[in-house]
């Protein structure tokens, strides 16, 4: 499937990092807003289970929704240290809680895979495509999917 | 967008401000016909109009333009004076210009059809009364007018000090701003460590500062009331024509600030109260003659702003409302007992018109009656934090008074704790707050199986656990509660949390679309402390806790949606019962030994007095028993009683078991199916007897000796 890929010079994506488990994630730097750590979260019971509370961002109230319950992992532990990727979706700021942030890389287009097929449903269901990054398979999640909440 | 497609938008939005002035201008040119300043001010607008059409090529509009002026500028020569019928052919003039206007906003060009008939109706003014062929040279324009015309006003409203705003913005700022309050009261904690440091004296002007800042940002968020209530000129205007009435509209106030939501939430009400005021208030010129009244009714609506709220005040001078009426068919619709009803003083009595499903006009018009209403217009106030009175004097007219927040965007809230988290509830469904301790829990509240009742000063009010409700475990469990009273929608229940704080002015923000669902929540708040805090729905709660709230929608389907809370019992022989929680006083249960006998009667003694006791079961005759009932009734170790207060007194009710309390609606029922009970009911699919005390108290020979 390489042939699809646009040769075009200057095909580079541009991705934020981050750390969930022991996967190694990306979404496209133009969705992110800034990243936040440490913040306080208000619980919201009877919200849907991915949804882990409320943060205050300079004003703006945002949802927080728990990476590793929409991967399939465990539900966060609430003391356990986390990173907010703030992302701007449909005209709304919401939050994606993952276990660590890491750096913002650029990457050519030439180095994407397609999510292999040892990936799990779960996690495969909310990518977009794949890239090697050194040892580690980095995995490009789709802003939508990650944020839908049942 | 090209130049002239901005030329047309800036046509679209002007004439829109200028139609309705222009409605207010002609409504008053109606009742001062030789106001020549407001004469000359409605021909310039027609005027400008036609310019402005005949430049942008809209030929439709342009000839009703041309027409209008014909007929103001035979009016403005003094060849016509204005009556009732040129001003309707105006004001129709008015309302198709803004038809066509709408039109063209959405497909940019006129709509097909013809005008012509409208046409033909304003000139058919100028040849009817004087003969004269109409004008078909266009008038001058006033500003080319000869020198020592008569000086013309400018137009009402000046465009060159005002900017338009998109709300989004607004609202942003409105953010911000609470954000900069926060981040100073930071600030302001480092100040405070050091009383003569550095940081003192900016602090205290960061504050000052901020303040004001926020409170020009709220100022800049109010539009006009005039929006809403400057429209009720033309509109009563209309309605007292149809209605064959004669009417002089008063409105004051109309630059009072309101918040743009709480102004949309004022508009239905309004129209509502108008209508009655014109249909059901005002009397006919023939009626009002023969009572001394002069013929020309009198509606007055006024606004002004007093201790941070907006007040609107709807009067009339008509009849009055007749709170005798309103009494009895309260009676009638069983919302209310004749015992009850003598208890009522004259604002109870006139406060029962907000009742769902009361309405004193027999008769159905076009405009108003249809016996719902009333109830629609106290539930949309209350629901954007309102309220309304309503005061009235028979022959002499009716007063409603309205109050409302002066912005929706900021709320006083009380702070509740539940568990870990702490949750905001709007203070407008406040009451009270009750504080008990371990001690006084037992004492206070009544466990009925699922549903726990708190006896406050004579009465069972409902119970609902927040944290139940928000299925939250971190609940503390020292024993001690606090029953935060609320009333939603007319109905009372008591909200169960672990404590509360103070009251606050909060600033409320819409819940993150991904809660959107979730029915426990209205909206967020920031307080004080920066944490995100959730705003409580008290009629939610109060829905899915099984209290039943009548909603406008219930309340405009049909009387019946009227709800009376029960409580339901298993009587000795294992029928359901249930009784009317307004009669209810206490629900006890006695040790057998505790019995005895006076007379034919068991009574015990009971808060100092002696209580006789009902037995149900042996008083309800001709019950067939079934299987399950005549397979014996286990004897308890206690009696369970219901204690009511009757004519004669308070009478125990002994039954098997105490099981629910429930809301039912009042009707349909069937009827009793045997002496000694009411109604027959069928609640959660299973027939349940409603008991009829007074019945059941004389067939068991208790009497007033007692």
């Amino acid at each position: 499937m390489t042939s699809v890929v646009a040769p075009a010079p200057a095909a580079q994506v541009t991705l934020c990092t981050f750390v969930v488990g022991d996967l190694l994630l990306g979404l496209p730097v133009e969705h992110v807003v800034e990243v936040v750590r440490g913040e306080r979260l208000t619980r919201v019971p009877l919200a849907p289970g991915s949804v882990v509370g409320l943060l205050n961002l300079r004003g703006r109230i945002v949802s927080a929704v728990d990476a590793r319950v929409r991967l399939g992992l465990d539900r966060r532990d609430g003391d356990r240290e986390c990173a907010h990727i703030i992302i701007t979706l449909d005209d709304e700021q919401v939050s994606l809680v993952v276990d660590r942030e890491g750096e913002v890389v650029a990457l050519e287009s030439a180095t994407r895979y397609d999510v292999p097929e040892t990936v799990p449903p779960e996690i495969r269901r909310l990518l977009v495509s794949a890239y090697r990054r050194d040892e580690a398979l980095l995995l490009v999640l789709d802003p939508h999917r990650v944020l839908t909440v049942d | 967008m090209t130049e002239d497609e901005e030329i047309l938008l800036a046509f679209l939005e002007e004439s829109r401000d200028n139609l309705d002035q222009l409605d207010k201008d002609l409504v008053a040119l109606e009742t001062d016909p030789h106001d020549v300043a407001l004469l000359a001010r409605v021909f310039r607008v027609v005027h400008t109009l036609k310019g402005t059409c005949g430049f942008l090529g809209l030929p439709t509009l342009e000839g009703l333009a041309h027409a209008g002026e014909d007929l103001l500028g035979a009016l403005r020569s003094a060849e016509l004076v204005l009556d009732r019928p040129m001003t309707s052919s105006l004001l129709r003039l008015v309302d198709a210009v803004r038809h066509i206007l709408s039109c063209i906003a959405v497909t940019s060009a006129e709509p097909p059809e013809s005008q012509d008939h409208l046409v033909a109706e304003l000139r058919g003014h100028l040849s009817a009364t004087t003969g004269v062929v109409p004008h078909s040279q266009p008038q001058p324009a006033p500003a080319d007018a000869p020198p020592g015309d008569e000086r013309v006003p400018p137009p009402a409203r000046t465009a060159d000090t005002t900017v338009r705003v998109d709300v989004a913005i607004l609202d942003t700022l409105m953010d911000l701003v609470g954000e900069l309050v926060l981040v100073g009261s930071r600030i302001g904690e480092l100040a405070a460590l050091d009383d003569d440091g550095p940081l003192a004296a900016p602090y205290r002007d960061l504050r000052v500062v901020s303040a004001e800042l926020q409170d020009s940002v709220m100022t800049a968020r109010l539009q006009p009331v005039g929006t809403v209530t400057g429209k009720f000129h033309r509109i009563a205007r209309d309605l007292a024509a149809a209605l064959g009435k004669h009417i002089v509209v008063q409105v004051e106030g109309e630059d009072v600030g309101v918040d743009k939501a709480v102004n949309e939430a004022l508009r239905d009400p309004l129209l509502h109260l108008v209508r009655n005021a014109l249909d059901h208030g005002i009397e006919s010129p023939a009626e009002r003659t023969a009572a001394g009244k002069p013929v020309a009714g009198h509606l007055r609506i006024r606004t002004f702003h007093e201790g941070g709220r907006v007040h609107l005040e709807v009067s009339d001078d008509g009849r009055g409302v007749d709170a005798e009426a309103l009494v009895a068919k309260a009676v009638a619709a069983s919302l209310l007992t004749g015992d009850e009803a003598t208890r009522l003083d004259q604002a109870d009595q006139l406060a029962l018109m907000f009742h769902a499903g009361l309405s004193t006009k027999q008769d159905v018009t076009s405009t108003s009656g249809r016996g719902v209403g009333m109830d629609v217009v106290r539930t949309s106030l209350e629901q954007v934090g309102g309220s309304i009175e309503v005061a009235s004097s028979a022959g002499r007219g009716t007063q409603f008074r309205l109050s409302i927040p002066l912005t929706l965007a900021i709320m006083p809230i009380l702070v509740a704790w539940c568990g870990d988290e702490h949750y905001a509830i709007p203070q407008v469904h406040l009451r009270e707050v009750v504080h008990l301790d371990a001690e006084s829990l037992a004492d206070r509240i009544d466990v009925v199986s699922s549903a726990r009742m708190l006896r406050l000063r004579g009465r069972l009010l409902p119970l609902v656990d927040l944290a139940a409700c928000l299925g939250d475990t971190s609940r503390r469990t020292d024993g001690a509660l606090v029953v935060v009273v609320l009333d939603s929608d007319g109905r009372r229940f008591g909200l169960v949390v672990d404590d509360v704080g103070d009251t606050v002015d909060a600033v409320v923000k819409p819940l993150p679309r991904r809660l959107r669902g979730v029915v426990a929540y209205a909206g967020t708040t920031i307080l004080g402390d920066g944490r995100a805090t959730l705003i409580l729905d008290v009629p939610a709660l109060a829905g899915a806790a099984g209290i039943a709230v009548s909603t406008p929608e219930d309340a405009a389907s049909a009387a019946a949606t009227t709800t009376v809370g029960l409580l339901l019992a298993t009587a000795p022989d294992g029928g359901r019962l249930a009784v009317r929680i307004a009669q209810v006083r206490r629900l006890e249960h006695f040790a057998h030994e505790q019995v005895e006998q006076m007379g034919a009667l068991d009574v015990v003694q009971y808060a100092g007095g002696i209580l006789p006791l009902v037995h149900v079961s042996a008083l309800l005759p001709e019950r067939r028993l079934t299987g399950r009932e005549a397979s014996g009734v286990p004897t308890s170790e206690s009696i369970a009683a219901v204690v009511c207060h009757g004519a004669q007194g308070l009478v125990g009710f002994v039954v098997r078991s105490i099981d629910d309390v429930v809301a039912e609606p009042a009707v349909p029922r069937q009827p009793p199916s045997r002496p000694g009970v009411e109604a027959c009911l069928v609640v959660d699919g299973q027939v349940t007897e409603l008991l009829d005390l007074e019945a059941l108290t004389a067939a068991a020979g208790i009497g007033a000796s007692l």
